[in-house]
């Protein structure tokens, strides 16, 4: 077991009466790219700027390689920032912007000339070294503000929404390259973002935040597949949910679903708090009454949206509520052909069926 | 094929008679007294000269070189507007960046009181620091060694355009991105080296911009400076102004066409600066 690069010891910050991080522990290996997760105001912005240091922690403390951290300056901490707006120095050329923390350093210029060059030939940008910001596309300007901070070989590369700013095709192409580059140098990263879709593509583990706590720390499977509650469950990635009447053992009473069958007995407490969830995927929806895998309900084909590789179904159950279903494109295809209002068939597993404490699940 | 007669497009401003119309009309109107000015200025014609064109010269630009006391009150206006711009810039700039960068009680007010000689009646300026300088004891005897004797203008100047630059510069921060000083200290640089490197030259082009407003607007300067100058010491617009109450001679339009040259050509250096900085930093 190695030391943790970055060690977030019960940290908490009060801005005022409101608390924008509540006692949060996070331990980061050496070598990972990890996430913080959560909606806008969760905190994790907060957490990123006190790694970096522009916040102070009000309690706890914050190592950096064993090191406490905690009040050092942030132009005296090891660790770099790539800043949601890139913050790129708009009267630097491209290759004064990479050389100025190491000409703030006293780096000779010999090896600043060195360094640069390459920290340009990491991110693709050796043939723009002489160009003003202004020259420059947005993705080409994210990847000025990454060699900038990968210049100084940090020991922690910190990275606040880098990608929320690109258009759609960039950022999956960017969210690759952050891979492969993470991948290549062994920096840890530790990657701040508001986007599940991304922290999922991208992360080795996810801290999700919500309020200023964490709610839970997994890797990207874990997280979808095992969500510690209803916040999680309904946060990463797509789900249904509903909440029981009644719950005893293994059966729950549903208005929107009818009776259900679970698989697991629901944790103690009153039905209002547990929620049942059920991720798109795990149902089947067909166009007869075949063998059911366990639960089965009738209801009317909704909407039917065609996603290439597969369709999204919408099935309008008789209590009124719709299950969100994905189908193969097999499935789809004679989903499609189908007249909405159509009798279908939804079923799955009771195994399937996450019961869940509603947590901070608004 | 029929030929399509093309009507001009929304954005087609120059294509429209009635455009072109109005810009033609608001040329004249802006620099019509301007040319007429220097055309006169070359006016063979001492009486009625700015009325009947009498035959080209240049006499007249030698006679305001040779008349020793415009060209005294040409050089205290230079030199009070290189001083009070100096000033103006500076304390321009000092009050800019602690308006933009920290937070006080009483902020507002403040604010307030910066921007409030902006819209005060010149003329009440003018009447209140001629009152302060006998008040303060600050009338200066008529002997005091130039460029002393120009000390209360000076001051007087600073006043009044300093806010202005405040202004300007004020502005020019308020599109900084607080991000750009963070990622510098991130970097590993110090907050002074921050102000230095990267604050200082955002700022640059709101620096020039102030300071040539402040610079022009001491160079014409009147009627503060009519309450504030002593007896002893004259700038051009109130020598100007005392030639005139006998007739508007070509001498003077010959001064005034050399000072419309200095600040065209102040202009196009300012402007010429500015792109040289862009381009290279």
């Amino acid at each position: 077991m190695t030391n943790p690069i970055v060690s977030i010891q019960n940290v908490s910050k009060h801005f005022g009466s409101f608390v924008a991080v509540d006692r949060v522990s996070i331990d980061i290996e050496p070598g990972e790219f990890f996430c913080l997760l959560g909606p806008s105001g969760c905190g994790k912005t907060t957490l990123l700027r006190m790694i970096a240091g522009f916040e102070i922690p009000s309690e706890g403390e914050l190592l950096l390689d064993g090191e406490d951290m905690t009040e050092i300056a942030p132009n005296k901490r090891p660790v770099n920032m790539v800043f949601q707006s890139y913050a790129v120095f708009p009267h630097m050329t491209v290759e004064k912007n990479v050389a100025y923390g190491l000409k703030i350093e006293g780096v000779p210029q010999a090896e600043i000339d060195e360094r640069v060059k390459e920290a340009l030939g990491l991110v693709q940008l050796s043939q723009f070294s002489h160009r003003k910001p202004d020259q420059l596309s947005g993705g080409q300007r994210q990847r000025v503000a990454l060699a900038r901070a990968l210049v100084k070989r940090p020991r922690v590369l910190l990275l606040d929404e880098p990608l929320s700013a690109l258009d759609a095709k960039l950022r999956d192409a960017m969210r690759l390259e952050l891979v492969k580059l993470q991948q290549s140098i062994g920096v840890s990263f530790i990657m701040v973002t508001h986007d599940q879709e991304e922290a999922m593509a991208v992360a080795d583990r996810i801290a999700v935040l919500n309020k200023g706590e964490m709610v839970q720390m997994a890797s990207p499977a874990d997280l979808y597949q095992r969500p510690i509650d209803a916040f999680v469950a309904d946060f990463v990635g797509r789900v249904n949910m509903v909440t029981p009447t009644a719950i005893s053992g293994t059966s729950a009473s549903t208005v929107e679903w009818g009776d259900i069958t679970l698989a697991q007995s629901a944790p103690a407490g009153a039905a209002s708090d547990i929620r049942l969830a059920l991720r798109p995927e795990k149902i089947r929806v067909s166009d007869r009454q075949s063998e059911s895998r366990g639960i089965m309900l009738k209801g009317e084909l909704g909407d039917v949206a065609f996603q290439g590789d597969h369709c999204i179904v919408e099935v309008r159950l008789t209590g009124g509520a719709s299950l969100i279903a994905y189908a193969d494109d097999a499935q789809g295809a004679t989903l499609m052909e189908m007249d909405t209002g159509a009798s279908v068939w939804a079923d799955w597993s009771p195994a399937d069926m996450m019961v869940l404490p509603k947590g901070s699940l608004a | 094929m029929a030929k399509h007669k093309q009507r001009p497009g929304p954005f087609d401003y120059a294509r429209k008679l009635s455009m072109r119309t109005v810009f033609l009309l608001t040329a004249i109107f802006l620099y019509a007294p301007i040319i007429v000015l220097i055309i006169f200025s070359f006016n063979n014609s001492r009486r009625g000269g700015n009325v009947i064109w009498k035959g080209f010269t240049t006499k007249y630009y030698e006679r305001a070189f040779n008349n020793d006391s415009l060209v005294e009150a040409f050089v205290n206006s230079l030199t009070i507007a290189v001083i009070s711009t100096a000033f103006a810039v500076l304390l321009g700039a000092l009050t800019a960046v602690v308006l933009w960068r920290f937070r006080f009680p009483l902020k507002p007010v403040y604010e307030g009181m910066v921007a409030l000689p902006i819209v005060i009646p010149e003329i009440c300026m003018g009447v209140s620091l001629a009152v302060f300088f006998s008040w303060a004891g600050m009338t200066l005897p008529p002997e005091t060694p130039w460029p002393f004797n120009l000390t209360n203008i000076i001051i007087a100047h600073i006043t009044f355009s300093f806010p202005f630059t405040a202004m300007v510069i004020r502005a020019r921060l308020q599109n900084f991105n607080p991000e750009m000083a963070e990622a510098a200290r991130d970097l590993g640089a110090s907050e002074y080296e921050v102000f230095r490197d990267i604050t200082l030259p955002f700022m640059v082009p709101g620096l020039v911009a102030g300071g040539l407003l402040a610079f022009t607007l001491s160079l014409d300067d009147f009627v503060i400076t009519f309450f504030t100058s002593g007896p002893s010491t004259v700038t051009f617009p109130v020598k100007v102004y005392s030639m005139v109450r006998f007739s508007v001679t070509p001498e003077i339009n010959a001064a005034s066409t050399i000072l419309i040259l200095m600040t065209l050509i102040l202009t196009f250096i300012a402007i010429r600066l500015q792109k040289i900085e862009d381009a290279t930093t």
